[in-house]
């Protein structure tokens, strides 16, 4: 009964490990994309609002 | 990389981006599928199962930060902002592995020690890795001019680099509570195939997301600096 216990207490913590570690990869993920994104978004806007020299 | 500038070395990683993330999504599955099915350890039971995160983890913290230190040496002599480039996109990840070694080591000592936190010499020196990526990171933040604060976060780099062997070594150097090298050592791997198989496939699916994560961050950094001139031009 204590080995039980024991066994899905040890348990519970390696779901707690990479519950963890994937919360982590995923917010990390999300982060880095995002900023990505906006900084590609600033620089088309940039080209859209540059005038042309084209004659 | 001193030839290579930030814009061209941008270009050829954007290439490979998606190659690089449907390969961590296959090393994911495949190590996922591994972790669950494999056999408890006869002693530590299901516990072990935290190694598959935390070695990788922790060979990853002392990887990235031999990497930033060489490319930070790199940038110093030659003035490279390649080299600080890179440096300043392993840093933040460097970060997260490290953190992800500490959590996890943490939770795996209390299964095993029944303690959270020991002041063992790996323990301690892991602690110090980590405070130094930390200290890295907020250096390349505290400057006005990203030029200065290259340099300076530079300088933490190349002396934090002295810690790196503290680390790998503490085990040997010192007596520990923490276990010795199971897998670099002299006369090979004392863990048995399948465990190691797991073990290399794990480390390989979170090289990759790393890798993947400092590219972006790499394309973010030149991006944003290509923004930063063009709209000074247009000023």
């Amino acid at each position: 009964m204590r080995e039980g216990s024991y066994l899905m207490n040890s348990l519970y913590f390696v779901l707690i490990c990479y519950g963890f570690f994937i919360i982590l990869a995923a917010v990390t993920t999300i982060i880095i994309m995002n900023s990505k994104k906006s900084v590609l978004n600033k620089i088309s806007e940039i080209s859209k609002n540059q005038p042309t020299d084209k004659k | 990389m001193i030839v290579l500038n930030p814009k061209t070395l941008s270009n050829f990683f954007d290439k490979y981006k998606k190659l690089l993330f449907f390969l961590f999504l296959a090393f994911s599955i495949i190590s996922l599928g591994m972790i669950i099915f494999i056999e408890n350890d006869y002693y530590q039971g299901v516990s072990f199962k935290i190694m598959f995160i935390h070695v990788p983890a922790a060979w990853l913290s002392l990887m990235l930060f031999g990497i930033m230190g060489t490319v930070s040496i790199i940038g110093l002599v030659f003035k490279s902002p390649t080299s600080f480039i890179i440096a300043r996109a392993i840093s933040p990840i460097g970060l997260l592995m490290s953190i992800t070694v500490l959590v996890t080591g943490s939770i795996w000592g209390y299964l095993t020690w029944g303690a959270f936190w020991v002041w063992d010499a790996r323990l301690t020196s892991m602690l110090i890795l980590t405070f130094i990526y930390l200290g890295h990171l907020i250096l390349l933040n505290s400057f006005e001019h990203f030029q200065k604060s290259d340099f300076a976060a530079s300088i933490l780099a190349v002396i934090g680099l002295v810690n790196l062997p503290v680390v790998k070594f503490s085990v040997n150097w010192w007596t520990t509570l923490h276990q010795g090298a199971s897998v670099f050592k002299i006369g090979g791997p004392s863990l048995s195939g399948i465990y190691l198989t797991t073990l290399m496939i794990s480390f390989f699916c979170i090289l990759i997301l790393c890798l993947y994560w400092i590219i972006n961050i790499f394309v973010t950094i030149t991006e944003t600096r290509r923004y930063e001139r063009r709209k000074l031009f247009n000023e």
